[in-house]
């Protein structure tokens, strides 16, 4: 099983609605997916089509160590299974914010162990969506991640804060793609952002630009998939390539010999 | 009172009646007429009378054009007086019927006669497939890398090499003359037959010698028979048309050698880096000459070639404006590329670039017709040659054309038969390369300075300027290149006569080379290259040798001279093993470059047109006027091109009273020799099948397109004025505007703003536009705010880009000679179908005087 980071460096990237996307896009591509939500934030079943926000799930493994997040998963039709963050009772917030930081910043590797826990075939992967980058639950992921996705919008702020991102992940020796998310080819500001991060991450930056499409958060707000909904959309072509990228990526993984670990 | 008792027992008599005759009381007429003849079924029979009356009346209906409960008056009126109604064309509309088939390469009349025969073919498939199954495959290609090997190693040996061939050649002779007894001669032809359909499998260059080898062998043989046996004729016009048939058959076997000669070796050359210095790259000249052309044609060719890879220090574009107008200078200085002109129009094209050779002092010369625009790759392509070869004073590539020509357009050939131009780009000026011969076409080349200086610039002397010039430089010991890689793409010619002006203009030159400059006479080339140059000249004497093979037939079957002094067994046994041959080996050469039968096709459409300019052009080589090939035209309707076609109808009509007569002749006078009648009905019938073709060439389809409407094919985005996009892809560009297909029909008015996004590689360009049509998913879009900038980003994204020709080889289908017969005896067929469509349109609008309608729907 492979692990995907998805990260970003500013607010708003479109990490969870990435996220959620390419698990129902790999799956379709025979993958047996897990996303996983790293995310004290809980939002990510609703790009799932829940309604309201997941109660049980990852948080409370943190905090008590109990191991009922197993059955805080759901699985939805298309195959993927969903493990929210969950604590949508909680009371204490701000207490247990603060207990929680403290634990994973205690157990830095506790994300990748439970996901070595979770029985997934060879070229199964798992997607893990995070909060803006840096916190410690960006931090966990990366840990986790045999590739990390960072998702760039074309705005000034991430161009200004991803050096640091990138200094950071070297130094962890990760795999990482780029992926430019929101372009709006009308827009000069973003086509010469794009012309600067081509500039500065080569090849690192993918080809497949996610274009901006305001037919996706209508879809979030419809309750529909955004690629099911509007398939002709170039945002949707734009994220089929981009699955199609990372599936062939995952089995080329995956293959017993080449397996040694990607090129940094 | 009266007449309801009368009513009543009317009532009563027909319910009666009815009963007897078991009519349904209140059936109509039809059924008690049917009944006073025919009696009812037996229950649990079929009613067969009643069925069939039912059919008739139906079919009676429809003849008349009588509708459903129609009053008798009706029937008899439409009896007498048929109402008006579209005559049904017999031609089928080729492009609506590809459509229908698919995209399967299957003939319509193979497919019918398959159709009747699917049961045996069935079988026989079936049992077929079981024998070849049983037996052990054959590794071809294993067996064409080990002929490879067999032959580097063999080549090795000092001095084999001219041995082999003094003993290929005293074998050869001896082949050519040991004359055989007639069953010999069949078990000879046979054997042969068999080595060539093995040689076919193996691929590589040694089989295709081995198949060219036997095919010089063969029509050897066939030469000494023919010169040896079958010149006898009784009487002197019999000997007058007989050495006129002779004389065009030792023009064709010389046009045979000498192309076996030209395209022995394709070299297929391949691009030589440049320095990684940029600094030391060299300065280029792109001319980019014009005469009449309209700014929208030529605008393209100028953005592109400004965008070339280059160091712009050191690229110089001129547009070279003979119609001295305004409007280019102007747009030539908004774009910043140079613009010359000229007081006198003296030499048209040639004069036109020498008059800029003499303002200009660029190294280097890149030209381009003022349509084809070149891609972004083409400098880098081209010039690594010249700094590998100092000696190197020409790189030619290929002319490609993204629209369909006259032929393909009319015959719904384009991309799947390979055009008139794809033998001569693919194949034969590849071979040229081999002995140093490659032409300069005029369009999508580079020329060295210094050399094109040497002979005097372009020459002036002829109207084909373009190979005159190279083969000046190739007397003065000039290399040049070709490379077989497309970096540039036009529009190709629009209606027929402006393609057969063309090609007049083509043979016209050759003529005048090889009058004034004949490759043979003067020093300087090589044996090779004369043979190259002379058959590039002789290629266009085809005319005269045509139009004798399309009328001799008609020499036996009309007046019964026996123009070939020998029995038709003793022609086939020699004439059917040189044509079988030659043709397998040519197909075997041509591949994918040219399909079998195709040649008779275009040669028989130009043979009559380029009979009188290529005589007057040998006979006083300073007659004749260079004519500007006219391009983007457009035809609004479909026609049958009268004027064009009128030798053909000629021809054709001649052929078809051959016919009529040697059926005459078969029952009547030649009852002793009803194999020679056979033969030469045969032949006609060929001949009938190529006029046929040429015929149905002339038939113009109609083109839809106003403008200059260029078919390109690219991927974009439409990003909608709500904000969301679809991804899409172009259909076709003109200037100022793009055709879109949708992927699926959006609500969109004319006028309603959006957006459209063409990648350049890894960069989106950017367009806004408004919606100028919209019928189902096909998009018409109309920029806003368009200015040469823009524009030139879209060339960058479009023609511009380095791969946007690079599939133009893999689109061809390789030859499949049973296959191209079975086709163009079909185009020949459907051709004759359109004449006699068109003749009945014009009988039609003669005689009711009514406006010519527009065709089919």
């Amino acid at each position: 099983m492979k692990t995907i980071a998805i990260i970003a460096s500013v607010g708003g990237a479109g990490r969870t609605m990435l996220t959620a996307t390419l698990a129902g896009l790999l799956a379709e591509r025979r993958h047996a997916v897990l996303a996983v939500e790293c995310d004290p934030r809980n939002v990510l079943t609703f790009h799932c089509g829940l309604r309201t926000p997941a109660r049980q799930g990852l948080h409370s493994q943190v905090l008590f160590g109990n191991d009922d997040w197993s059955d805080a998963a759901v699985q939805t039709d298309d195959g993927v299974l969903w493990l929210p963050w969950g604590g949508a009772r909680d009371d204490g917030a701000a207490a247990s914010s603060a207990a929680m930081s403290a634990a994973l910043h205690q157990q830095s590797m506790w994300l990748r162990d439970l996901l070595a826990r979770v029985d997934l075939p060879g070229h199964g992967v798992s997607l893990i969506d995070t909060p803006t980058w840096p916190s410690v639950y960006a931090a966990q992921a990366m840990a986790a991640a045999d590739l990390v996705m960072v998702v760039v919008p074309p705005a000034p702020l991430a161009c200004a804060t991803l050096p640091r991102l990138r200094a950071e992940l070297k130094a962890l020796g990760k795999e990482t793609l780029y992926v430019a998310n929101a372009v709006s080819p009308a827009s000069q500001l973003h086509t010469d952002i794009l012309a600067l991060l081509r500039d500065s991450l080569g090849t690192a930056l993918s080809t497949y630009r996610v274009h901006a499409d305001s037919g996706i958060p209508e879809a979030l707000a419809r309750n529909e998939s955004f690629v099911h909904s509007a398939p002709h959309s170039q945002a949707a072509h734009d994220m089929q390539g981009l699955a199609t990228w990372l599936s062939s990526w995952i089995r080329r993984a995956y293959q017993p010999g080449a397996a040694a670990g990607g090129s940094a | 009172m009266n007449t309801r008792v009368a009513t009543s027992a009317l009532t009563r008599l027909r319910h009666t009646l009815a009963q007897q005759l078991g009519v349904d009381a209140e059936a109509g007429r039809g059924a008690w007429l049917l009944r006073l003849v025919f009696r009812p079924a037996p229950p649990g029979k079929r009613d067969w009378p009643a069925w069939w009356a039912e059919r008739l009346g139906r079919h009676l209906r429809f003849e008349l054009a009588v509708g459903e409960g129609q009053d008798a008056a009706t029937w008899l009126k439409r009896l007498f007086l048929r109402p008006h109604r579209r005559r049904v064309r017999l031609s089928t509309n080729l492009r609506s019927a590809r459509h229908h088939r698919g995209a399967r390469r299957r003939s319509m009349l193979l497919g019918r006669i398959g159709h009747w025969l699917a049961p045996v073919h069935g079988v026989a498939g079936r049992a077929g497939h079981a024998v070849s199954s049983r037996l052990p495959t054959v590794p071809w290609a294993r067996i064409g890398e080990r002929v490879n090997h067999w032959s580097s190693g063999l080549d090795r040996v000092p001095h084999l090499k001219p041995v082999i061939l003094l003993l290929a050649l005293a074998v050869a002779v001896g082949f050519w003359t040991t004359p055989l007894p007639i069953a010999d001669q069949f078990r000879l032809f046979i054997a042969v037959l068999v080595v060539m359909v093995v040689a076919r499998r193996i691929p590589g260059r040694w089989p295709t010698m081995l198949m060219v080898s036997l095919s010089i062998l063969m029509t050897g043989r066939y030469m000494w028979w023919r010169i040896t046996q079958t010149l006898n004729f009784a009487t002197p016009v019999e000997a007058l048309f007989g050495y006129l048939l002779f004389a065009a058959e030792i023009y064709t076997w010389i046009v045979l050698f000498f192309g076996y000669i030209q395209t022995a070796w394709p070299l297929n050359r391949q691009p030589k880096p440049l320095p990684d210095d940029t600094y030391s790259w060299p300065t280029v000249d792109v001319y980019i000459p014009t005469y009449n052309e309209p700014l929208s044609v030529v605008s393209p060719a100028v953005l592109a070639a400004k965008s070339m890879d280059w160091p712009h220090d050191k690229l110089r574009v001129y547009l070279l404006d003979d119609g001295s107008r305004e409007e280019f200078h102007r747009f030539a200085n908004e774009v910043g590329v140079g613009y010359l002109t000229r007081e006198e129009h003296r030499y048209a094209k040639a004069g036109n670039i020498n008059h800029a050779l003499a303002m200009t002092s660029g190294e280097f010369i890149a030209i381009f017709d003022c349509d084809h625009i070149p891609t972004r790759s083409f400098l880098q392509t081209t010039m690594g040659e010249f700094i590998a070869d100092p000696k190197c004073a020409m790189v030619q590539t290929p002319h490609h054309f993204f629209s369909p020509d006259p032929f393909e357009r009319n015959y719904d050939t384009f991309m799947r038969i390979p055009n008139e131009g794809s033998l001569f780009y693919g194949l034969i000026q590849d071979g040229n390369d081999f002995w140093n011969a490659t032409f300069f076409c005029g369009s999508c080349a580079v020329i060295r300075r210094a050399p094109l200086m040497e002979v005097g610039g372009i020459a002036v002397e002829t109207v084909t300027e373009d190979a005159h010039t190279s083969l000046k430089m190739h007397r003065r010991g000039y290399r040049t290149a070709y490379l077989r890689i497309v970096q540039a793409a036009g529009l190709a010619t629009e209606s027929l006569s402006g393609h057969i002006g063309q090609r007049i203009r083509w043979a016209r030159g050759m003529a005048q080379i090889f009058r004034i400059d004949n490759p043979w006479l003067r020093k300087g080339l090589t044996f090779f290259q004369r043979i190259c140059y002379s058959n590039a000249m002789l290629h266009f004497f085809y005319g005269i040798p045509r139009l004798i093979f399309l009328c001799m037939p008609c020499a036996y079957l009309f007046f019964g001279l026996h123009v070939f002094g020998a029995d038709a067994i003793s022609v086939m046994a020699y004439v059917l093993p040189y044509l079988f041959v030659s043709g397998m080996a040519n197909s075997r050469i041509q591949g994918q470059y040219r399909h079998s039968f195709w040649a008779e096709v275009y040669e028989s459409v130009l043979a009559w047109y380029t009979v009188l300019p290529t005589t007057v052009a040998f006979i006083n080589p300073k007659k004749g006027k260079f004519n500007v090939t006219a391009k983007g035209g457009l035809i609004e309707q479909e026609y049958l091109d009268w004027a064009t076609s009128k030798p053909y109808v000629w021809l054709l009509a001649l052929n078809l009273c051959a016919l009529v007569a040697g059926i005459v002749r078969i029952f009547t006078t030649q009852r002793d020799e009803p194999a020679t009648v056979l033969m030469n009905m045969v032949w006609a019938l060929f001949n009938v099948a190529m006029l046929g073709a040429a015929v149905g060439v002339a038939k113009e389809a109609r083109q839809v397109r106003v403008s200059h409407h260029v078919p390109l094919v690219v991927p974009a985005t439409l990003v909608l004025s709500n904000g969301k996009t679809i991804a899409c892809r172009t259909e076709n560009y003109s200037t100022g505007g793009l055709g879109i297909i949708l992927p699926e029909p959006l609500e969109l008015d004319r006028g309603n703003p959006l957006g459209v996004a063409l990648s350049r590689g890894d960069i989106d360009y950017y367009f806004p536009a408004v919606v100028a049509r919209n019928s189902g998913v096909h998009l018409g879009l109309k920029f806003e705010e368009w200015s040469y900038e823009k524009e030139t980003q879209l060339i960058q994204c479009t023609f511009g880009r380095a791969d946007a020709w690079v599939r133009w080889e893999e689109e061809l289908v390789p030859d499949a000679p049973l296959h191209s017969f079975v086709e163009v005896i079909e185009m020949g067929y459907q051709g004759v179908l359109r004449l006699f469509d068109a003749c009945l349109d014009a009988v039609e609008v003669a005689v009711m005087r009514r406006p010519r309608q527009s065709g089919t729907e």
